[in-house]
């Protein structure tokens, strides 16, 4: 009984870092630019397929596609930004219209591009490891602990650069920052891109890990969204700890009362925070 | 000859071969009359010039349009002879996007390519063809059930595919009602084919159908003394687990069935569930209608977790090259029916025919859904009609199909379904080892 709640808490544990990533691009979307990204997702699918068209189809190495994904999600957080997010900002249905039919496009585009056949990455790490008792795979380990690394950067950047500063206070009143010589349309396109960078990220780790398809993202979307409400919108705290709440809920319910219910208990705490915490468990602003 | 729009235009300009000799022979004469023709060096003055050319230009479009007219005569006069092809429209309602797509992808090729093949074929004097027409159904009830009604009661499609056992169940209701010829792949057993469901045709083994087959051999053969099941959360798993609980408690050979768990389709990690499984160390892991992506990551999770026994998967093919790129060695010990490992020569034109038109490896389930268009064909044939659905049914259940890719094939089950709806064929098994499929045995998947 004890090794199957070990086991479900350190498979929740690293599963949860790399939910993590995801969530953290979207709430900070949301904290500063005030975007809700439904196509967050379909940005870990297309670091998923482009680690895959990096490594498998042109032979990079793993390190060198992961790079790669890494650094393309720039311009294309930049490009986002700037054609799809900056022309609706502040009109909240143009948005969600938007965000939406970019998921759709993203989508067909990864269908048409790579097919309808499931792809898998080979794996970097082969092998397990034993903890206390319990198998896990070394490619977990690394994903969880690229995904800490990164959680630490982004940690830094807002919190330790001018740069994170500028968002910090484009947060709390965009109009206020501007004034004060804050670029904010610079600053909303690095956001994006920081963003977009966790979300591939994200989606390049879990490739050898699991398959990989251009349908992928529409689960990381709701995941990222069911985290972020748990944590508390603009939050990197409260983004890490509702990852892990999540991923170790969902993986110590399966265990023990069977996968069926595991999304349905995740989404009764979900409208237990809804309820009682509307902000989130740690529903401060970055 | 029958008479039509060509006879018409045939007497209106004469017979063909008179027209245009007659055109000529003008043109010619008329070009000769002028003695200098259109390239003399002479001087003339322009006006004079410019009448002539346009009387040449006036033979030779004269000419140009009788030689169209003729030619459209010819061919208006060969089409009236012809009796017209009337087009029979087959709904291929498969997934076509997301996990399933490979098999409804393939079952597309199936049909169309079967249909091309069969041509123009006749019943009762008449020259009819079958059209496929594609719809995405996404392995989803919803989006299948509204795409039957649109291929129902928008097109007056009276024959098709709905794919999936998991979806068949919600379309059942407009099948019956409508009297739809559904001829498809799904799994499942009793709860989709049995006397209610009268125009309803499993066109694989049913999971039942293979799990009574192989029941015995697989667990004496591989000495199996604890089996799991680890099936998808849907009729299809579910369906798996009765028969299986069914066969453990009627036919009892020493295994026991330690345990049985569900999972959500689109999962990709299976470590808790089957972390829940390993608990109760089976030697074998029935994976029941796993597609084969989520077959190789259970492999993979599973020995990962430290699983050192076999995976059967009954109820669905898994494609060899897919299972190992993501399972990779972990592939190995996976028992899949339905999988030729050494396959009849009619399987091995069809795959060398398939690679060569679609660049990529046939897979098993094209093989099995090619003859249901002919067989059709056949039905319609024998009965005579082409639209009574219901007289279709009862024709085709009553005629062997001899040129199935696997061997004859016949519809059974009469006794064990209540209704003869099940396809039996020759019937493989195979083994995972060493990176490639071994042939295990065949086996007749014949039942009462």
């Amino acid at each position: 009984m004890l090794e199957l709640l070990w086991s479900g808490i350190l498979d929740g544990v690293v599963t949860g870092l790399i939910y993590v990533l995801v969530a953290l691009g979207m709430t900070m979307l949301y904290s500063i630019l005030h975007i809700v990204n439904f196509a967050h997702g379909e940005v870990y699918m297309l670091g998923a397929l482009g680690v895959f068209a990096f490594n498998v189809l042109l032979g990079l190495n793993f390190a060198l596609a992961l790079l790669m994904v890494a650094i393309l999600a720039i311009p294309l957080g930049m490009i986002v930004e700037r054609v799809v997010f900056r022309p609706v900002r502040g009109k909240w249905i143009q948005m969600v219209v938007a965000s939406v039919g970019l998921t759709l496009i993203i989508q067909g585009i990864g269908w048409k591009v790579f097919g309808i056949v499931d792809k898998s990455v080979p794996s970097i790490f082969p092998g397990v490891v034993r903890i206390l008792g319990v198998s896990i795979s070394w490619e977990r380990i690394f994903a969880a602990g690229v995904a800490i690394v990164l959680v630490a950067g982004l940690y830094f950047v807002v919190y330790q650069t001018k740069i994170g500063r500028a968002m910090r206070a484009m947060e709390q009143d965009a109009d206020a920052a501007r004034i004060q010589g804050v670029n904010t349309d610079k600053i909303s396109a690095i956001n994006v891109s920081i963003g977009f960078i966790l979300a591939a990220v994200a989606g390049a780790l879990t490739a050898p890990i699991f398959v990989v398809n251009a349908g992928i993202g529409l689960n990381a979307t709701l995941i990222a969204f069911m985290i972020i409400i748990i944590g508390g919108l603009g939050s990197i705290t409260g983004c890490v700890l509702g990852g892990l709440l999540v991923a170790i809920l969902q993986s110590v319910s399966a265990i023990f009362l069977g996968s069926e219910l595991s999304y349905g208990i995740v989404f009764a705490l979900l409208i237990v925070v809804i309820i009682a915490r509307p902000s989130g468990l740690l529903g401060s602003k970055i | 000859m029958k008479q039509g729009k060509g006879k018409v235009l045939t007497d209106v300009v004469g017979s063909n071969g008179r027209t245009v000799t007659l055109f000529l022979r003008k043109a010619i004469n008329y070009f000769l009359a002028t003695k200098e023709g259109m390239f003399s060096n002479s001087v003339e003055n322009n006006a004079v010039k410019e009448a002539k050319m346009s009387k040449y230009l006036s033979v030779f479009v004269a000419f140009m349009l009788a030689v169209s007219v003729w030619f459209a005569s010819t061919v208006a006069c060969q089409g009236a002879t012809e009796e017209p092809v009337k087009v029979i429209k087959f709904a291929n309602i498969v997934p076509l996007s997301g996990g399933g797509a490979p098999w409804g992808v393939s079952a597309s090729r199936a049909f169309r390519d079967s249909a091309a093949e069969l041509g123009v074929f006749k019943v009762a004097g008449k020259n009819y063809q079958f059209t496929v027409i594609d719809y995405d159904s996404k392995y989803n009830a919803a989006d299948a059930l509204s795409a039957l009604n649109r291929a129902v009661y928008s097109e007056n499609i009276l024959y098709g595919q709905v794919m999936g056992a998991g979806i068949l169940g919600a379309c059942l209701s407009l099948i019956n009602r409508t009297g739809f010829f559904n001829i498809s792949m799904f799994a499942a057993g009793k709860l989709l084919t049995n006397p209610n469901y009268f125009t309803n045709f499993r066109l694989m083994p049913s999971s039942d159908q293979i799990l009574i087959a192989f029941y015995e051999d697989i667990y004496r053969d591989f000495k199996i003394k604890r089996v799991a099941l680890l099936g998808p959360h849907d009729d299809m798993g579910k369906s798996d687990a009765e028969v299986l609980q069914m066969l453990h408690k009627e036919k009892p050979i020493g295994t026991e069935l330690v345990g049985i768990e569900y999972y959500q389709r689109d999962i990709t990690s299976f470590y808790p569930i089957l972390t829940k499984l390993l608990a109760l160390k089976p030697d074998m892991i029935n994976t029941s209608a796993s597609p084969t992506a989520s077959m190789g990551l259970i492999a993979k999770q599973a020995r990962e977790l430290g699983f050192k026994g076999y995976f059967y998967n009954p109820s669905a093919p898994v494609e060899a090259k897919p299972v190992l790129d993501i399972a990779g060695a972990s592939a190995d010990g996976i028992l899949v029916p339905r999988v030729w490992a050494n396959p009849p020569k009619k399987v091995e034109d069809l795959a060398n025919r398939y690679k060569a038109k679609y660049k990529e490896d046939m897979i098993n389930t094209y093989p099995e859904v090619y003859a249901a268009i002919p067989w059709i064909a056949l039905a319609m044939q024998k009965a005579g009609v082409v639209d009574d659905t219901k007289l279709i049914s009862r024709t085709i259940a009553d005629i062997k199909y001899p040129n199935h890719p696997y061997g004859e094939a016949e519809w059974c089950g009469e006794k064990y379904f209540g209704i003869k709806r099940q396809v039996a064929y020759p019937l493989p098994l195979s083994i995972m080892k060493n990176g490639k499929y071994e042939q295990v045995k065949v086996k007749s998947s014949f039942i009462e």
